[in-house]
């Protein structure tokens, strides 16, 4: 992305590991945004805020579990006094747990359910309050996933917290209308491994067993319209674009970056 | 990633940290031969207050993620 259409704007995203939420971190970044890397465990923030400080960006790394609102709060804060305020949220924290509604245990259900929609929810308020309290008219950015959209077995909570996320950016883009906030999402779908191969060798956490992880997805790619399946850097084009004043007009809208995958008739593989 | 000019490795890293390069210069060495990791270059050592006080910068340390992305960085 050669353009810098988010010069000196500040994102702040949660969840930096160094597949999607680094991806987009990534990409961000070389459009000129100063990044806040936001993460649980310090070793996602610290080595992607270090990852784009290595290619001239700005970014720093803020430990935080979404779902602790004292911390969030603090969070909020420390991106404050760094960058002077945030303009584009982007909550992409989450946890993987595929488990059905018959083996998820209540405590797993929470956690990941609190993860994806409690956690968004905290950062969601937090920031837009600092935005309204700034007179900042910010973009707000919820990921979602094809599973959001779409009864995937045995991935319950995962699929129930994303399409919780559907509604919950449209009421919240509707609530902050008056303050010139937009709040959209994105949808991803099963996404190319390579690229995050790439960066996580390239943080210093490189990837064992990289042909298991590229058979996985090999069955994704032969079901998406478009015979391939994104990338993290596919992903950051769209969130630049919803950030950006090209989409000056677009509020409460999914756009989705899934090779067509949601679009496509039930019965026809592409393949076929 | 390709190799490439010291002297743009500490450019990228002066301009993000709005250090003055010649503050990055002190802290960068050249990686192994065959190492292309970040163009070829590495930095050694952590920045000090010693090496920011000709500068008048040695408050920039105590800035919120300073001394943490600097710490980051560093291999020694």
């Amino acid at each position: 992305m050669s353009e810098k259409k988010l010069q000196d704007k500040v994102v702040l995203i949660t969840g930096t590991s160094p597949n999607i939420g680094g991806g987009i971190a990534e990409g961000l970044a070389e459009v000129g945004a100063k990044v806040v890397c936001v993460d649980i465990h310090p070793e996602n923030a610290n080595r992607c805020a270090a990852a784009i400080v290595k290619r001239g960006g700005q970014a720093i790394d803020e430990v935080c579990d979404v779902t602790n609102e004292e911390q969030v709060k603090t969070t909020v804060e420390r991106a404050k006094s760094a960058y002077g305020g945030v303009d584009i949220l982007v909550n992409s924290a989450v946890i993987f747990n595929q488990k059905g509604v018959l083996d998820m245990s209540l405590a797993e259900w929470t956690r990941q359910t609190s993860i994806i929609l409690t956690g968004t929810f905290l950062f969601t308020k937090y920031v837009a309050q600092q935005m309204i309290d700034q007179k900042r008219q910010g973009n707000i950015i919820n990921i979602i996933s094809t599973a959001g959209h779409q009864g995937q077995p045995r991935n319950v909570g995962y699929c129930t917290g994303k399409s919780g996320l559907l509604n919950f950016t449209r009421s919240v883009a509707m609530e902050l209308v008056d303050y010139g906030i937009r709040v959209n999402s994105l949808t991803p779908t099963a996404t190319d491994p390579n690229e995050g191969i790439e960066r996580a060798e390239r943080w210093g956490q490189p990837i064992k067993n990289i042909q298991q992880l590229r058979n996985v997805f090999e069955p994704f790619r032969k079901g998406a319209p478009l015979r391939k399946l994104p990338s993290p850097r596919h992903y950051a084009k769209a969130i630049a674009f919803l950030a950006s004043d090209d989409a000056e007009m677009i509020t409460g809208m999914d756009l989705r970056v899934d090779a067509g995958t949601i679009a496509r008739y039930w019965a026809w593989t592409p393949e076929n | 990633m390709p190799r490439t000019s010291k002297e743009e490795y500490i450019r990228h890293i002066a301009q993000s940290l709005n250090l003055p390069p010649e503050v990055i210069e002190k802290l960068v060495a050249p990686r192994a031969e065959g190492d292309d990791r970040d163009g070829g270059w590495k930095i050694f050592r952590m920045v000090t207050v010693a090496d920011l006080q000709p500068y008048g910068l040695e408050g920039r340390l105590a800035a919120p993620g300073a001394r943490t992305i600097l710490r980051s960085i560093v291999e020694d």
